[in-house]
C-alpha cells in the first residue's frame, strides 16, 4: 500500500519507535483486526529492528526499532 | 527473518515514508490526518490494559450499497521501561476509492431509475407490515383491565 507499489489504504495507522532502552516486564498481548463489510484488502507489515520476535520478558533490547503500518481498502468488485 | 522477507519489508515499509512530510509530499494526501509527528521522551515506565486504537470508514446508499472498511490495533497487557524514545504515529483515511465506489452505484441508478422505485415500494409493503403488526399488539392490551381496577366477579369467586 505504500506509494506507487500497491493501491493505497482507505484506512490506515502507522506507527514507528525508536529507542535506546526497551524492556518488557512481561510478554505483551497484541492483536490487530480488520472490520468491515465486503471484499477488502487488509495488510500489516512490520518492521523491527533489535527485537526478539516474540520479545522475551526481563532481557533488555538496546538500540532498537519498531514500526508498523496497518491498512485496509475496499475491493470495487 | 530471511534475507527476502527484509527486502520485502523495505520496500513496504520504508524509513522515509515514516517521515510524514516525505509521504505527504509524494502525493498521499489524505482526507483525514492525526499526525503526531514528533514525540521524544526520556524514559517512559508504561502499563496498559484493553488500549483499543482503531480507524473505520462507512458509507451507506439506501439499503443498495453498505460500505465498512476499517483497522483496529489491540493492546491487551503492556508493561515495559523503554528509554531515550522517540515515536511517530499516523492515522489516515482517504475518500477517493469510496466516492468512486459510490459515484459508480449513482450512475448505475441514474441509469436504472426503476430501481429506486422498487425499493420504495418494498420500504411501503415493510412499513405497512409494521404498522400492521403494531395495530395487532396493542389491540390486546386495550382489553386488558388497567393496573389496579377491580377484579371480576368470575375472578373473585376463585379468589375466595
Amino acid at each position: 500500500m505504500a506509494g506507487g507499489r500497491a493501491p493505497r489504504a482507505d484506512v490506515e495507522m502507522v506507527a514507528a519507535v525508536s529507542a535506546d532502552e526497551l524492556r518488557f516486564d512481561a510478554e505483551p498481548r497484541v492483536g490487530v483486526r480488520f472490520p468491515g463489510t465486503g471484499n477488502r484488502d487488509s495488510r500489516q507489515v512490520t518492521k523491527r529492528r533489535n527485537v526478539d520476535t516474540p520479545v522475551q520478558p526481563g532481557k533488555t533490547y538496546r538500540r532498537v526499532f519498531v514500526a508498523t503500518r496497518i491498512g485496509s481498502r475496499l475491493l470495487d468488485e | 527473518m530471511n534475507e527476502a522477507d527484509s527486502q520485502e519489508l523495505d520496500q513496504a515499509l520504508p524509513d522515509e515514508e515514516l517521515d510524514d512530510e516525505a509521504a505527504l509530499d509524494a502525493g498521499d494526501e489524505p482526507d483525514v490526518l492525526l499526525d503526531v509527528s514528533q514525540l521524544r521522551v526520556d524514559e517512559i515506565s508504561l502499563e496498559v490494559d484493553d488500549l483499543r486504537a482503531r480507524v473505520a470508514l462507512q458509507a451507506d446508499v439506501l439499503s443498495l450499497l453498505k460500505l465498512h472498511v476499517g483497522v483496529e490495533a489491540e493492546l491487551g497487557r503492556v508493561n515495559l521501561t523503554i528509554k531515550g524514545v522517540e515515536a511517530q504515529a499516523l492515522l489516515k483515511v482517504r475518500l477517493d476509492n469510496v466516492a468512486r465506489i459510490i459515484e459508480r452505484v449513482l450512475t448505475t441508478i441514474d441509469d436504472n431509475p426503476d430501481i429506486v422505485e422498487r425499493l420504495v415500494e418494498q420500504a411501503g409493503e415493510t412499513a405497512g407490515t409494521a404498522v400492521g403488526e403494531v395495530k395487532r399488539s396493542v389491540a390486546p392490551a386495550k382489553k386488558r383491565p388497567a393496573k389496579g381496577s377491580r377484579p371480576s366477579p368470575a375472578r373473585r369467586s376463585e379468589e375466595d
